[in-house]
């Protein structure tokens, strides 16, 4: 039981979709060719890059209260669940958000005039956005809400799937322009996503407590799900084969560019995730008829052959709950990622850069922005410490990153949140990046250029 | 070589820091969760009618309905057993004798000479227990008439006896025989006749003028004398007559004016048990009694032995209906056989029955006295048979014309929380109420553990209002009433022990402090519905 808490309130912290998703990760720029699935610009001076399979991982997770609210310590050591001090922490509209990208591999050569690349993910999102009417209802229950509508309007989308994708990016007007574009085949695995601007509203009456709950455009779509819940009822084999290939189809693209305006002072700008998946293979809908019903007690009269009792009760919640199911196929958009951002190159191992991040889950635009600082003390290194704020999470973060090589390997990682590795259970929102790379081949394209990681001038291989 | 130290030393860091990251907050133990919020929820709903309301609370006896103007009516029957009058059928042993002395003659007769002589003689029954019937006529499935002749005539003698009274039922030829003397002195002849062959007619009298009570005998003598024979003084022929275990089937007669001893009739009556000691007072009850009579008797019952009884008290019943017999009639000669219903109704226009119900009795004790003939026709053309009776049935009718004034009622209901109470800090439970009853009701509750013992009380909370009446006292709308009771800490503790609540409503009628007298109408209603507020803690 703790170890399940555990895990969920750690998930809960953990991976970067409403909050400052990966930009610390984005500070390592063309080090890390893994940062093209932020600014499909970025590519690695290598003329190879191979990334070691299972060693690039990310995950981020943002949630609108840290782990402290929920769990809180007694002073003794023990820790209480306090949906009462939750709710004290909890703003009018919550986010929590999951994201996690599992690199398959990255291969990417030079050539064609710029850089070329396959890649292969497997990425995973969850999020929710609630109210605090919903925390309200965990942490007090319906008897602190009478005569008044508790309306759970709750938005939930998860969804997994692979991604299969090549890149261009190329270099023009005499570098000062890059341009970057990855295109995707997606196939989904995974889905389950509340219908748009559904709602339920509770209303307790004052005088008799009943419960009247009504429906608005209630429903979840679903795919794969029954084979995920329930492996056991089909064969053996049956669910990884899905998890490898469906019929649920998609594409997507993304865009990004750098411009330089003079030799120390670059804007860049990229849009990923621009696409969309249709789900047909092992899909089933639920939506409830936009009803209403009031649980007013049973008739406690009834007699044996009656249904009375609870059991009334029961059977009214059943019935109102009782889902509509369909199989038809729908289509899910990506949630997509903006960034805008400028570095400033004060000096040729020392830049400093401002970035601003938007992921639109459920459409929306609440950005966040990083101030970043960035060591370049060799070509292959950098250290770096930013300041980010904004998102669902209006406090400040500090993280950090590093990527360097040992060789040809190379070693990164970054997160938004250093406060997460000293204090996990004080932080709302950590990303963590982190992996492997065989980086060969490193080689100047041009022969006079500062380069924005680093100002040497090189024409030689270098290992 | 720098480079490559810096590389390693920031790998290193890398390594040192993720290493670094503290997760001993979350080495602590969990408590146990523990929820503090609060649920409020419908528990359910209970609808009753009137009738529902009251059937819950009263005897299985009690049959509740609705009269023609629709007012909730308590009915409650019992069966009076029919009685016969076995003895007063039973015609007792009785004899009679009859001498008929020849005249003397104070000398032989010269010659012989055949001689009839005929006689008549009435004789009369009597017995018939200790009345003063005036018998016409019956029917007969059991007894005997032995009829002994003797004689101590020294000639003789031929004799013939008729009793035209008795007739055969078959030929309605009368009870006849005849008898031979050879004048030795001292003869007798006895014959016996089987009364179940015959019929009995009374009114026969040798006048022809009809009677009662009466035997006819005709008796014709043949007296063969031969020369010389003489009667000396003393010469008698003597009939002695001797009716034995006589029974009728069907007697006729006027059976006069008498009291009939009747048994003493009690009747149970639980229909208040459940009403406690509050007041009550009904308004229009009625007491309705109903004979079937197949005597061929006229009765009259006085009703003053009625009596209203409780363990402390006993109301009898008064008023004109007791001033003087009440009728039950009977069925005519030509109808025997059949019985006659009359129904005698108490009620408030002739007697004090609403001070007899209001006085919530439980036993009716009926100690009435009985009269054959209340009016005499004389004769009273009467007959009764080995079947008649006289039975019917006592229906108290009691239309819901009332006041209340905190009667109590009360039901127990099992309960069985089946749940940890310990995590309850406070629980409230709130009572809403639609009545269209004129009728309040105040409720306490008691929990029982599995003994029945009391566990706690709760306080008396106005569950329900009652509804406003008009002028006629039948509820003219509806009132909602909203009430809601808290149960502490250490309530809730015990509820955990409890099995069974006894639910005590404590009723009021509108205005009954002004003793305004409403009807509960079948079309009455009262809904509550209940629903619970727990708050929960540590």
């Amino acid at each position: 039981m703790k170890k399940l808490l555990l895990s969920l309130v750690f998930t809960s912290m953990v991976a970067a979709t409403y909050g400052q998703g990966y930009l610390s990760f984005y500070q390592l720029r063309d080090l890390v060719p893994q940062t093209q699935g932020l600014n499909p610009a970025y590519a690695p001076q290598n003329g190879f890059v191979f990334s070691i399979p299972a060693l690039n991982s990310s995950f981020e997770t943002t949630a609108s209260f840290p782990a402290s609210d929920l769990l809180v310590d007694q002073g003794d050591g023990r820790l209480k669940i306090d949906f009462q001090n939750l709710l004290a922490n909890t703003e009018e509209e919550n986010e929590l958000g999951l994201d996690f990208t599992s690199n398959l591999f990255h291969f990417q050569v030079r050539g064609l005039g710029g850089s070329l690349s396959l890649f292969s993910n497997t990425r995973g999102s969850f999020n929710l956005r609630y109210d605090d009417d919903l925390i309200n209802l965990l942490a007090n229950g319906n008897g602190n809400s009478i005569g008044q509508t508790i309306s759970l309007g709750e938005d939930l989308n998860f969804m997994t799937y692979n991604e299969y994708g090549i890149g261009y990016t190329t270099q023009l007007f005499e570098e000062k322009l890059t341009l970057g574009v990855r295109l995707k085949y997606l196939n989904g695995q995974f889905y389950a996503g509340t219908q748009e601007g559904g709602t339920l509203d509770i209303y307790t009456a004052p005088d008799n407590y009943n419960i009247t709950m009504t429906a608005n455009g209630l429903g979840v779509q679903t795919a794969g799900l029954d084979i995920l819940l329930n492996p056991d009822d089909y064969d053996s084999n049956a669910l990884g084969n899905y998890a490898v290939w469906t019929d649920n189809t998609g594409f997507a693209a993304d865009f990004g560019a750098t411009f330089k305006l003079t030799e120390r002072f670059t804007l860049e700008a990229s849009v990923t995730d621009i696409g969309s998946i249709n789900w047909s293979d092992m899909v089933t809908n639920y939506s409830l008829n936009n009803a209403s019903t009031t649980i007013d007690g049973s008739d406690l009269r009834a007699d044996g052959d009656e249904e009375g009792g609870f059991d009334e009760i029961e059977s009214e919640i059943e019935d109102f709950f009782e889902a509509n199911e369909n199989y038809d196929e729908f289509q899910t958009k990506l949630n997509m990622k903006t960034y805008f951002g400028a570095t400033y190159m004060i000096h040729d191992s020392h830049r400093l850069g401002m970035t601003m991040y938007n992921n639109a889950v459920f459409g929306t635009f609440n950005p966040s922005y990083a101030a970043s600082y960035n060591w370049l003390p060799g070509r292959k290194t950098t250290l770096g410490v930013l300041a980010s704020f904004g998102g669902m999470i209006q406090e400040p973060m500090f993280g950090a990153n590093l990527a360097t090589n040992l060789g040809p390997i190379q070693f990164y990682a970054a997160t938004n949140n250093f406060l997460g590795l000293t204090k996990p259970q004080e932080i709302n929102a950590v990303d963590v990046r982190f992996g492997l790379n065989i980086m060969l081949g490193y080689k100047r394209v041009t022969k006079t250029r500062i380069s924005q990681d680093q100002s040497q001038t090189q024409t030689q291989t270098i290992n | 070589m720098q480079t490559k130290f810096l590389r390693g030393s920031l790998i290193l860091g890398l390594l040192l820091s993720l290493q670094s990251c503290d997760l001993t907050y979350f080495d602590g133990e969990i408590e146990s969760f523990s929820w503090d919020g609060a649920l409020a929820a419908p528990i359910g709903y209970v609808e009753y009618t009137v009738s529902e309301l009251l059937e819950d609370t009263s005897s299985e006896d009690l049959e509740i309905t609705n009269n023609d103007e629709g007012v909730i009516t308590f009915i409650y029957t019992q069966v009076i057993e029919n009685q016969g009058f076995g003895d007063a059928i039973e015609i007792g042993d009785q004899s009679f004798l009859v001498d008929f002395e020849l005249p003397e003659e104070p000398f032989p007769l010269p010659i012989a000479i055949t001689e009839t002589q005929e006689f008549s003689k009435e004789i009369y029954l009597a017995q018939f227990s200790d009345y003063n019937e005036e018998l016409t006529g019956a029917y007969f499935d059991d007894g005997t008439i032995e009829i002994t002749v003797s004689t101590n005539m020294t000639s003789a003698s031929n004799i013939g006896v008729e009793i035209p009274t008795f007739k055969n039922v078959l030929d309605d030829s009368a009870i006849s025989f005849s008898a031979s003397f050879d004048g030795t002195t001292n003869e007798e002849v006895v014959r016996v006749f089987q009364l179940e062959d015959y019929y009995g007619d009374f009114t026969v009298t040798n006048s022809g003028v009809p009677s009662f009570n009466t035997i006819l005998l005709d008796i014709s003598a043949e007296l063969i004398r031969e020369v010389g024979d003489q009667f000396g003084p003393g010469t008698y022929f003597e009939f002695s007559i001797l009716l034995s275990g006589v029974q009728t089937t069907l007697i006729y007669g006027d059976f006069k004016t008498q009291t009939i001893s009747v048994e003493d009739t009690s009747l149970e009556f639980d229909a208040f048990d459940a009403f406690g000691d509050g007041e009550l007072v009904f308004a229009e009850p009625i007491i309705t009694l109903s004979f079937d009579n197949s005597f061929g008797i006229p009765m009259g019952i006085d009703l003053s032995g009625l009596v209203a009884e409780n363990s402390s008290s006993s109301v009898r019943l008064s008023g004109p209906i007791t001033e003087e017999a009440q009728m039950i009639d009977a069925p005519a000669i030509g109808a025997e056989g059949t019985s006659v219903n009359t129904v005698i109704e108490i009620n408030n226009t002739n007697s004090n029955i609403a001070d007899l119900m209001s006085s919530k009795p439980t036993e009716f004790t009926m100690d009435v006295q009985v009269y054959t003939n209340p009016v005499d026709q004389d004769p009273n053309r009467n007959f009764m048979d080995g079947s008649s009776s006289i039975g019917g049935s006592v229906e108290v009718e009691i239309p819901m014309a009332v006041t209340f004034d905190n009667i109590p009622i009360e039901q127990v209901v099992e309960f069985d929380l089946g749940a940890d109470v310990d995590i309850i800090d406070e629980m409230k439970l709130n009572i809403q109420s639609v009545n269209t009853m004129p009728l309040s009701g105040s409720v306490e509750m008691v929990f029982l553990d599995e003994n029945e013992n009391e566990l706690f009380t709760t306080t008396r909370v106005e569950m329900f209002a009652a509804a406003p009446v008009g002028t006629d006292g039948r509820s003219s709308g509806s009132i909602e009433n909203q009430a809601e009771l808290n149960l502490d800490e250490v309530q809730i503790n015990q509820m955990a022990f409890a099995r069974s609540v006894r639910i005590i409503a404590y009723l009021n009628t509108t205005s009954a402090d002004t003793g305004q007298v409403v009807r509960l109408l079948d079309t009455d209603s009262l809904r509550i519905d209940l629903s619970t507020l727990i708050k929960f803690g540590s």
